[in-house]
């Protein structure tokens, strides 16, 4: 082994150094990067440049090994999140407002001039967004805010930020609210507002429910009674003496329920009567 | 990375194969070199070929003896050294080890076969190239092309939120309600859906999320609530959600969302799951109360047939059905109950019992 190196180490030099070479006068650019080639730190050109409809630039691209470099931004969309920013909106509600922001660098030569890298790019967005947020969203009602569009305050703050981020080389495509929220007061306050509504309710189903079942028997009842006083205005007087009949049988005449009650007969009573043979 | 493990299994497969193929030609430079066994250390066990004492080497003449020695090379060659767990050593190695790499980088960097749901992008040097399908496809070896696999025939499902936590949104009547929904979606153009979102999936799910916020904030807390009314909650978020994916041209297409749970918050747990009892109780007194009214119905129905039944007879012969209707009543009352007869205040006396009846119980006997 040691031997063949030795052999071969003209070659094997050779070979390096064509591909330390080769690398430094290459640079791949993939198609979601957009490459600026800079000779001696100059911006020269841009490799893949984003162009709506226009997709060709992408590969191997040349450049001149030391004198140049390359340094690459993502062609795609870049999303940005902007967490829980707290908003006093118009009619006095405390909010925890996430802002996702969806962002393109149309310019890469015009960032990496003015800011540097995508990194640099969120920091100046996270700069900007606050005051916007607390502006446009500051002068409109809780629940227009978590609507969509957030009331029109969406497209507001795009179309601001968006001039803002321009100069930097960066259109802004989307910006919207991702959540809004009540901070920990407003959240209590929600909570106790949601435990009111829901114990009216307990309250009101269980008095639903009591009425409802008492007209429900207090209907039956009226049938009833209805029924028995066609049958009774036949004959109010045998009706009566049915009844008696029938509260007698049901109260004494039952062997199920046998009474320990000793039914005294007077020797005159009217059952009686016929035995002492009147 | 999915060549990689054929890459390790093909190794010492093809470095099997190759040792018989090396043997014989090593053996053949050799005869041409007229060069003696002593040669060979550097190739094998060194110390093993100085003994002349080697069972393995017939100790007899020159010439004659050659072409066996070659053989018995070749048999030494195949044979493991003892503490070596390798077929070849040296320089043959080396090159079998090389050939087998480059071997198994060409066949798993360009040979690409594709699942029925499967298609791949395929580039040069970054550069796309082709969408190739599914079977069989043969591209140029890494690093000149490239081929990434992605699934675009199934629907893949987004849980939102990803992990089990509570997300409380903000209902329009300003109450909070805690969503679990999956979204439904599939590849719809793979170039884009490659290129234009650096994580498609993560973007999907803050889009989702923030669609799903704006289109709960139109509804009331009941109205999210109630499954009659999901669909059009679902059917809101799918479309912003598509409008937007379509204007990013993120190569996505949402299938449909699924409402997995909507549910009032944890903290509130407890009174909403009385009111659900509440409900329950409700349900129940309102079927206790039914029950009840067909039933008192059904004996008004019964009582007002019986006298009915009783009158129809009473109407022909009034006296008689009267006296019969008494005397069986008493007969009755009597036989169920111990009886004394005299004036006692003790006990019940019957006529006296059920108030005024018993005038006209006298009469209806008389």
């Amino acid at each position: 082994m040691a031997q063949t190196l030795r052999e071969y180490r003209l070659a094997i030099f050779a070979l390096l150094l064509l591909a330390v070479l080769g690398s430094s006068s290459l640079v791949m650019v993939g198609e979601d990067q957009q490459a600026v080639i800079a000779r001696m730190g100059v911006p020269d050109r841009v490799i893949n440049r984003f162009r709506p409809d226009q997709t060709d630039g992408a590969g191997l691209a040349v450049k001149i090994p030391l004198a140049e470099t390359a340094v690459v931004f993502p062609r795609g969309l870049v999303a940005f999140s902007h967490e829980a920013k707290r908003i006093r909106t118009a009619d006095q509600h405390w909010l925890l407002i996430d802002t996702d922001v969806t962002y393109r660098i149309i310019d890469p030569v015009k960032l990496g001039e003015t800011l540097g890298d995508t990194a640099k790019a969120d920091d100046q967005i996270k700069a900007q967004l606050p005051a916007l947020l607390d502006r446009e969203l500051g002068q409109r009602r809780a629940l227009d805010i978590i609507r969509p569009g957030a009331g029109g305050a969406n497209a507001v703050m795009l179309r601001e930020l968006d001039g803002k981020m321009r100069p930097h080389g960066i259109q802004i495509v989307d910006l919207r609210i991702g959540g809004a929220r009540p901070d920990a007061a407003g959240l209590d306050q929600t909570y106790d507002k949601m435990r009111q509504r829901q114990d009216t309710a307990l309250y009101e189903v269980r008095l639903k429910s009591a009425n409802d079942a008492a007209a429900i028997t207090q209907a039956a009842e009226v049938d009833a009674a209805t029924r028995l006083k066609q049958s009774a205005d036949k004959d109010p007087e045998f009706f009566s003496f049915m009844r008696a009949m029938r509260s007698y049988r049901e109260m004494y005449g039952d062997p199920e329920r046998r009474n320990t009650t000793t039914i005294v007969l007077p020797p005159d009573s009217g059952y009686l009567k016929q035995l002492g043979g009147k | 990375m999915r060549a990689l493990p054929l890459l390790i299994a093909g190794g010492p497969l093809i470095v099997g194969c190759m040792s018989e193929s090396e043997g014989p030609k090593r053996g053949k430079k050799r005869v041409e070199g007229q060069q003696p066994d002593a040669v060979e250390p550097s190739l094998d066990t060194p110390g093993k070929e100085e003994s002349g004492s080697n069972p393995w080497l017939p100790a007899a003449s020159e010439n004659s003896q050659r072409r066996s020695a070659r053989m018995e090379d070749i048999l030494r060659q195949r044979r493991p050294a003892p503490g070596s767990p390798f077929l070849l050593n040296g320089p043959g190695l080396w090159a079998v080890a090389a050939v087998a790499m480059a071997s198994a980088w060409l066949l798993s960097t360009s040979v690409h076969n594709l699942r029925p749901d499967e298609r791949g992008i395929v580039t040069t040097f970054g550069r796309y190239q082709a969408t190739i399908g599914p079977g069989f496809n043969l591209t140029m070896p890494w690093p000149v092309q490239n081929v990434v696999r992605s699934e675009v025939g199934k629907d893949k499902a987004l849980q939102l939120p990803g992990d089990d936590t509570e997300t409380l949104m903000l209902t329009r009547d300003g109450e909070l309600i805690d969503l679990r929904v999956a979204v439904r979606w599939r590849i719809s153009d793979l170039r884009r859906f490659s290129y234009t979102l650096p994580d498609p999936e993560a973007a999907l799910g803050k889009l989702a999320d923030s669609a799903l916020r704006a289109a709960v904030a139109e509804m009331t807390f009941d109205e999210v609530r109630d499954e009659k009314r999901q669909a059009e909650l679902q059917q809101r978020v799918v479309g912003r959600l598509q409008r937007v994916l379509d204007g990013w041209q993120a190569g996505i297409s949402v299938v449909g969302i699924e409402i997995k749970a909507a549910k009032p918050p944890a903290k509130l747990a407890g009174a909403f799951k009385e009111i659900d009892k509440a409900s329950q109780e409700a349900r129940k007194n309102h079927e206790t109360a039914l029950t009840y009214a067909a039933k008192i119905r059904h004996q008004a129905d019964l009582d007002a047939a019986e006298f009915d039944k009783a009158y129809e007879l009473y109407r022909i012969a009034p006296a008689v059905t009267r006296e019969r209707i008494y005397y069986e009543t008493i007969e009755k009352v009597l036989r169920n109950n111990p009886v004394a007869i005299g004036n006692s205040a003790a006990g019940l006396p019957l006529p006296a019992a059920p108030g005024a009846k018993p005038a006209s119980i006298k009469q209806g006997g008389q």
